[in-house]
């Protein structure tokens, strides 16, 4: 067997068991790191900001639960700093599974921050065909949604009655784990001049460097340290600072494993060298 | 006719019209491009009640022709009626439909996603090795960005700059690069493609047809 098969052959239960403990041991006994917040999260940061009171923004939930984890902690930081600015806020989502995931969020959020529906929020629904919904709110949103999700004609809320399309939009902010930001930029943005900004898995968020370089979103949170690092400069610590730490060890441990593996492949390479 | 020459026409009409009406804010323009847009979400819909149809028949050929996990096809299928009918019966706000998204739906689609985590692991171990100069690159850049993209990193530094910091101009520099020539050539690569489907020398979107 020798060491360099030892190092290169560990059995794969004992990875899965590493990744399930470095995952758990953090979540039940916070160890508290602190993380630095990057450029494109300070803009984002930067633009709720100086948001001004009543402003209207759309929060549009394109993810379905299987990302929720990532995504959730963002759409709860951006919502307390929202209400907090006293931003009027119009939910929507997407993606079919997206509803239930946003109903419970906007509805928790809401209360907390002692918002009235109607007034100060609104949540639309879904709608298919995403890429039409973005184009034809820039002509008339009534016309994607002319009721909300449960019915009720959106002219009867005081909120929707100042709004008809993006020129009414202060800040369009898309949630996804897909590639719904890239059209929110090129068809709300690009075409009609409305300001997106963008959250998104770590996996998508590397699509989005190139839109923010150009100026087509605002800024965007990227992944679980997006939403750390949204929840540090709200300074409301949530699941994003909490996950963050699961998040390190797990990293930590996945970098031992390659280098355990790497170990034992150049002992290996060089003992058949001199052989 | 109506298979083939029919079709090219109404792509060749429809797409010529899309292009022109972006450059004329003509009221009549605007009507049909909104009423072109309200068709393409009416379609949609339809394509949704398609798919439902199509995932029904698929799981009853399985379930009926007892091929092997046909009882996952069973499970499929009482998914969807039951969420259908909790939905029509009991509404959507609250009872059973919102039960079974938040309690059912909910953790089974989390789940699956997690387990993305141990395979990663497991797979980064076997094939993240530096077989060569090129993976070599990949596993070095892998690392830091790994390790720069969690606090660690700001503490652990390579020549007085902290992880983190290489980890943000990797992002920042060679990736936006890499992306930005991507998108680029997605972006040509669509317009080429767009204008052959409207001067019908692309005609895959038909089938193979007659």
């Amino acid at each position: 067997m020798g060491l360099p098969n030892a190092l290169l052959n560990i059995d794969r239960k004992f990875i899965f068991a590493g990744v399930a403990l470095s995952i758990a041991i953090p979540l039940l006994n916070p160890i508290g790191f602190g993380t630095s917040v990057t450029r494109q999260v300070q803009n984002v940061y930067d633009f709720v900001e100086k948001l001004e009171e009543g402003s209207t923004v759309i929060l549009s939930f394109d993810y379905e639960p299987s990302t929720m984890a990532e995504l959730d902690p963002m759409a709860r930081t951006l919502l307390k700093h929202l209400f907090r600015k006293k931003a009027r806020v119009l939910g929507m989502a997407l993606l079919a599974g997206a509803p239930g995931i946003a109903e419970s969020i906007l509805q928790e959020e809401a209360d907390a921050a002692e918002k009235e529906y109607g007034i100060e929020w609104v949540f639309l629904g879904y709608v298919p065909a995403p890429t039409a919904a973005m184009l034809r709110i820039g002509e008339d949103i009534s016309m994607v949604y002319p009721t909300d999700q449960y019915g009720t004609l959106i002219t009867e809320f005081p909120l929707m009655r100042s709004v008809k399309n993006y020129r009414d939009i202060d800040l369009v902010i898309s949630l996804s784990s897909t590639a719904m930001p890239q059209f929110w930029a090129q068809y709300a943005h690009d075409r009609y001049g409305a300001p997106v900004a963008v959250g998104a898995t770590a996996v998508e968020a590397i699509r989005m460097y190139p839109y923010h370089d150009s100026g087509q979103i605002v800024g965007f949170l990227g992944g679980l340290k997006g939403a750390a690092e949204y929840e540090t400069l709200v300074g409301q610590p949530g699941e994003g600072i909490k996950g963050m730490d699961a998040q390190t060890i797990a990293h930590l441990f996945m970098v031992l494993m390659i280098v355990i593996g790497n170990v034992g492949h150049v002992i290996e390479r060089r003992r058949g060298k001199s052989s | 006719m109506f298979r083939r020459t029919i079709p090219l026409i109404f792509a060749f009409v429809v797409g010529t019209f899309m292009v022109i009406q972006f450059f004329i804010p003509h009221p009549t323009f605007q009507a049909i491009y909104n009423g072109v847009l309200d068709w393409q979400q009416v379609i949609f819909g339809f394509v949704l009640v398609v798919g439902t149809l199509s995932m029904v028949r698929h799981h009853v050929i399985r379930i009926q022709r007892k091929k092997e996990g046909y009882r996952y096809s069973m499970v499929a299928l009482l998914g969807l009626v039951s969420m259908v009918l909790a939905g029509i019966i009991g509404g959507i706000r609250g009872g059973p439909y919102k039960w079974m998204f938040d309690y059912i739906q909910m953790p089974a689609q989390s789940s699956m996603f997690s387990l993305l985590a141990f395979f990663v692991a497991s797979a980064s171990y076997r094939a993240f090795r530096a077989r060569s100069v090129t993976a070599t690159l990949l596993l070095v850049a892998g690392v830091i960005v790994m390790l720069g993209r969690v606090p660690a990193g700001e503490y652990i530094h390579v020549g007085g700059l902290s992880l983190t910091d290489i980890s943000t101009w990797i992002l920042d520099y060679p990736n936006t690069a890499a992306k930005r020539g991507i998108l680029i050539g997605v972006g040509l690569g669509m317009t080429a493609t767009a204008l052959k489907i409207i001067l019908g020398i692309e005609t895959s979107y038909l089938g193979r047809g007659d």
